[in-house]
């Protein structure tokens, strides 16, 4: 199990509410500090111990827990006694709670999940009611707890510069003093009416101050806002992003066994960078024990290097690009949003494959997840390009190339040009090309597309199964799209096709697939997990059923949505013709991604086959040999 | 100049801010949905004493999502937050068969506020990674979605940790929004 399953088991098992009541609040999950808990269980009913750690809290010296997660723990259930005994080391508590909650923030790095800080709260109010025992609280901590709270609450609205509300003093007051009186009607209001009205201008005129690290600079908070660009982050940002994130790509099924592994990740532009600056490249995927016996071999499912024609087209759209493709400008136009998108017809979107210039030398490597592009102007006045070029060593090749470039093969997909045109023998078509295109996302590549002309047809089609292969391996399965549920109405809910809804009821949304993580997932170049072969396998076998299941239950509910509006008046036509439109974006939708995933499929399972098979061959070359020797 | 390039182009793409308010029960993961979707922007410098707000700007619409919390009688306090509330997002944990009946009393609860009748609803079936995790299908019996007619609502399986399904939640919830308007 890994540590953030273990944290999220923990976080499960051992969270307990601390009343009876539902507590609507956020879990400790920064760090494990479960663990911490666990540590300390032996000790916890011990007085002279919580004080002991109590005191290392306030100096800011206890050993195992962060600096920036005591309030955490603190809040944490079971810690009662600490937090009651760190409490107890601020006293006397300010007759004021504003003055109060400064004390505890200025002893305490009061950032912490909800849940905690309101932990705390509730026993500093009662502490702080113990100490000022004031008429209007009616002995009654929970008052005061509400109070605090509501103070918390303000110190963000009116500090945090991500808050995007106001809060006058009117508002502040009658929302608090409401839930007051929700917890005791017979409140004294005019009390707390002026008690409220001075909170908030302390609030107002100075935040609460945060204690800093032991070694960090002291900050100032004299400022009332910042700006968004240079001002107030918000709590636990630094913390939050260094937390582990796996990439289990599994997310909708389960396989517990599968082994996963961080790994930071270049994006595109990353992997161009450090390639530029010889650095090392990131690795894009876990490695398998038959990785080592054929990644460098050359012509495989794992390797491919060769010298080629490429040409670059920008990738038109397709039948169903339109709704794959979110409507952002892509980075690489610049204002190409200001004009109008057209669907392209047959004819457009492969008019580059009758393009015979543009075409430049090129040697190519698809390996380990990427494919290496290093072009050749060619020399000499012919302009010629050396016949040996394939013989290069990469670092040869780029210092020799008029350009190159790297790209991670997530969601491309390769297939074979040209498998059904006759040519004549002097056309300049009979060579064999393949195209790889990536996928419409949020990134720079999106859309882009590349023909590559081969020597023969056996060459493209192991590139074709290559990049396929690689592309299959690293690229996260969009299971997502297919696990959602909506009472949005696109034409086809039981609802309507059993009639249980009236026809003039019905507002028809329109369908589209969302963007997912999919689509931008070459842009993040967080740390995280890489998933194996087999679990990838695995995925995508049950992933395509699902598709498949999903295209014959969507093509079950036509024949009804045809039935159902034939009943219908001629005032319904165009929401027919509305739902219809939104089945067929369904249906395209659905079946490009079962073809696509199909492809994977079929890439990794080939590729387990040729292991197999390469295994089996040099295993009876070695028993062939001591045979020939004797 | 650039008050006339930011109008044009706000007229022309569309701009809008809404407010988001985020909630669930404790360990649901709500913090680690906010600060997944706010991943990739620079960490800066100090903290506000507080809540968690984070504005995450995603296709020309800027989300405030307030992660709120606390106690039966801290909610009373949510009132004012839930003004202006154009989207709800209830985090549930998948995982935990234990809870799920008082997470669709807090949601029900909560969707009787007066302030939030119009909000639009996303419901992220968060720890989808986990063995025992209920399908999106199974939560939204459980927390009684399909009663709800008047509002729209929507259900999307995720996993916090890794991101996945979160765009897809954000999707919706930005066209669901625009369509309203």
């Amino acid at each position: 199990m890994t540590g953030l399953e273990e944290a999220q088991n923990l976080t499960v098992a051992d969270k307990q509410l601390t009343s009876d009541e539902g507590a609507l609040t956020e879990s400790p999950k920064m760090t494990n500090i479960h663990e911490i808990v666990e540590d300390t269980t032996t000790s916890e009913n011990d007085n002279s111990d919580a004080k002991q750690i109590a005191a290392k809290i306030r100096a800011g010296t206890l050993e195992n827990v962060e600096f920036t997660e005591y309030a955490n723990f603190l809040g944490t259930p079971g810690n009662d006694q600490i937090l009651l005994e760190f409490l107890l080391l601020l006293d006397p508590l300010p007759s004021s709670i504003t003055g109060t909650l400064r004390k505890l923030s200025s002893s305490l790095y009061f950032i912490a999940e909800a849940a905690n800080l309101d932990t705390i709260l509730e026993a500093l109010s009662k502490q702080w009611l113990r100490e000022h025992n004031k008429e209007h609280y009616q002995d009654n901590y929970k008052l005061c707890h509400i109070v605090m709270f509501a103070l918390l609450l303000l110190n963000s609205t009116l500090h945090n510069s991500e808050a995007d509300l106001s809060f006058t003093i009117e508002e502040f007051r009658e929302n608090t003093i409401n839930a007051l009186q929700k917890e005791s009607p017979d409140i004294d209001v005019p009390s707390f009416n002026r008690e409220l009205s001075l909170c908030y201008y302390q609030l107002d005129n100075e935040q609460l101050p945060l204690l800093r690290p032991p070694t960090q600079p002291r900050y100032s908070f004299s400022g009332r806002r910042t700006n968004g660009s240079g001002g107030h982050s918000n709590m636990k940002k630094a913390s939050m992003l260094s937390l582990e994130r796996f990439q289990t790509n599994q997310s909708l099924i389960s396989t517990p066994n599968s082994m996963a592994t961080l790994a930071t990740r270049d994006t595109n532009a990353n992997s161009n960078y450090r390639m530029r600056n010889n650095k090392p490249l990131q690795k894009l995927y876990l490695d398998e024990p038959f990785d080592a016996d054929l990644q460098d071999v050359n012509g495989t499912p794992w390797l491919m290097d060769s010298i080629v024609n490429v040409q670059e087209a920008s990738k038109a759209n397709n039948s169903t690009s339109q709704l794959l493709s979110p409507p952002v400008t892509r980075k690489r136009k610049l204002m190409s949003w200001f004009r109008k998108h057209t669907k392209d017809t047959i004819f457009n979107e492969n008019v580059h494959a009758a393009d015979t210039d543009n075409w430049q030398h090129a040697r190519i490597r698809v390996y380990q997840g990427r494919l290496f592009v290093y072009k050749f102007k060619g020399f000499g006045r012919e302009r010629s390009i050396p016949r040996d070029i394939h013989k290069w060593s990469l670092e040869m090749c780029k210092r020799s190339c008029s350009q190159f470039h790297v790209y991670n093969l997530y969601g491309t997909i390769a297939s074979l040009v040209q498998e059904n045109i006759v040519a004549s023998e002097n056309s300049n078509v009979s060579s064999a090309s393949f195209l790889i295109d990536f996928p419409h996302g949020l990134d720079s590549t999106s859309g882009l597309s590349f023909r590559f002309k081969t020597r023969n047809q056996e060459e493209a089609k192991q590139f074709t199964a290559c990049c396929n292969f690689w592309s299959a391996r690293i690229s996260p399965i969009p299971s997502a799209q297919v696990e959602m549920i909506s009472n949005e109405e696109y034409g086809w809910s039981p609802r309507l096709l059993e009639g249980e809804s009236g026809m003039e009821q019905v507002k028809l949304a329109h369908w589209k697939p969302l963007v997912g993580l999919d689509a931008i997932f070459s842009e993040l170049d967080e740390g995280i997990a890489l998933w194996d072969f087999d679990s990838q396998l695995g995925n995508l076998r049950v992933f395509t059923e699902l598709l498949g299941a999903q295209l014959d239950e969507h093509n079950a509910v036509k024949p009804k949505m045809v039935e159902l509006w034939a009943k219908k008046k001629r005032e319904y036509q165009p929401l027919f013709e509305a739902a219809m439109e939104n089945w067929n974006n369904k249906y395209l939708y659905l079946n490009k991604q079962y073809q696509k995933h199909l492809v994977y499929l079929k890439a990794l399972e080939n590729a387990v086959q040729f292991y197999e098979h390469s295994k089996s061959v040099k295993n009876s070359e070695t028993e062939n040999i001591p045979k020939e020797q004797s | 100049m650039g008050l006339y390039i930011s109008k044009l182009f706000n007229s022309l793409v569309g701009s809008k801010e809404m407010r988001i308010l985020m909630v669930g029960l404790d360990g649901a993961g709500k913090t680690t949905v906010l600060y997944k979707l706010k991943l990739g922007e620079v960490v800066t410098t100090i903290p506000t004493i507080g809540f968690n707000v984070e504005t995450v700007e995603y296709k020309n619409i800027s989300f405030t999502v307030w992660d709120v919390g606390g106690q039966d009688k801290i909610r009373p306090l949510w009132r004012h937050y839930f003004r202006n509330t154009e989207g709800i997002i209830f985090v549930v944990d998948s995982n935990d068969r234990s809870r799920i009946s008082e997470a669709r009393e807090v949601l029900q609860r909560m969707l009787n506020e007066d302030e939030i009748r119009n909000a639009a609803l996303l419901v992220f079936a968060n720890k989808q990674d986990l063995p025992e995790a209920m399908s999106a299908a199974e939560i939204t019996e459980k927390l009684g979605l399909h009663s709800i007619r008047q509002r729209p609502w929507f259900i999307q399986a995720t996993c916090a940790t890794s991101g996945e399904g979160l765009y897809e939640g954000l999707e919706w919830l930005s066209n669901s929004l625009k369509n309203q308007n």
